[in-house]
């Protein structure tokens, strides 16, 4: 089971990774800006629910939203 | 004798961020944009810098830096054919639901528990500063995997990675390695249970040693007993 950012995501394609969730991040932020507990849970919950639905190799789903820095800062 | 007052070219200004005088791990990827396409987002970027100045929104311009940073990767037509492609690809299927999972973590992303330092080159405390300058020695350099116990403190964790801005990782670890959301998971019975060790390394490495290790390193992820691996590539 793979987080991984859009801008990589290519590399998963190619690579036939079992179970990819491409997050619309920055780079160097797969799980969403810092402090941001309620994004990474997000994330962290998609790719359980992608490890349940995938049923074969290669699979790639996109966790739909952008990235947004977390409004108090770090 | 070279002229040092010559005006330095769009090319030379896209490649002093890609780990020369104005190394940016952000924005490197400019080194690898065409001069009208790197003009262009700077342009974007500046536009809505300017706007941000009325109405705060910092959004349209990470939005710009975003697209940008997946422009920049993309493959140039004229690549040659991605080294690791398969038309095929192990799949396991999940007999165990995530409720009852146990799940371990290994992150590319470069953290290690203090007083554990992996020291690269025999380097005590190195920097990440030193790291960043040093990206060619980590690209041909023999990976070391950290063990990290799933019970660790996050005030516990360094993370060094010549590779990305490790900044947001400084601040909160979890960025890059979520080991308090996937404690959280586990207190929530969203997972059944942690492997009582994860593992990270840096991303940044030999491709070819890296396949020398993994062998080794499947082991031991596998000795942890778990059901689920969560990768985060970084």
């Amino acid at each position: 089971m793979t987080i991984m950012t859009k801008a990589f995501a290519g590399r998963a394609t190619e690579m036939m990774v079992p179970r990819t969730l491409v997050v619309r991040h920055l780079l160097g932020r797969p799980m969403g800006a810092a402090h941001d507990v309620e994004r990474h849970t997000e994330v962290l919950n998609a790719a359980f629910d992608l490890l349940e639905s995938a049923t074969n190799a290669g699979t790639v789903a996109e966790f739909p939203e952008c990235y947004r820095p977390w409004p108090q800062g770090g | 004798m070279a002229d040092n007052t010559a005006p330095e070219s769009l090319e030379a200004f896209r490649n002093s961020f890609s780990y020369g005088t104005r190394s940016d791990l952000n924005f490197k990827f400019l080194k690898m944009m065409s001069d009208e396409d790197a003009a262009a987002f700077l342009q974007t970027l500046l536009h809505q810098l300017g706007d941000a100045y009325d109405t705060g929104d910092v959004g349209p311009l990470i939005e710009a830096a975003y697209e940008a940073q997946i422009a920049g990767y993309l493959p140039s037509p004229d690549a040659p054919p991605p080294k690791f492609s398969f038309d095929e690809g192990p799949f396991t299927p999940v007999t165990t639901a995530p409720a009852n999972a146990k799940v371990g973590m290994l992150t590319t992303s470069g953290h290690f528990v203090v007083g554990d330092d992996p020291e690269p080159f025999g380097e005590t405390e190195m920097t990440q500063r030193e790291a960043t300058e040093r990206i060619g020695e980590f690209l041909t350099a023999t990976p070391s995997l950290s063990e990290i116990p799933s019970d660790t403190p996050t005030s516990d964790l360094r993370v060094r990675h010549g590779g990305y801005d490790i900044r947001s990782a400084v601040r909160d670890p979890n960025v890059t390695f979520p080991i308090d959301r996937l404690r959280e998971a586990r207190d929530d019975g969203r997972i059944g249970g942690l492997a009582s060790t994860f593992f990270s390394f840096t991303g940044a490495t030999s491709r070819g040693r890296l396949r020398g290790e993994l062998p080794g390193w499947i082991e031991r992820i596998h000795a942890e007993g778990v059901d689920v691996v969560l990768l985060v590539p970084v």
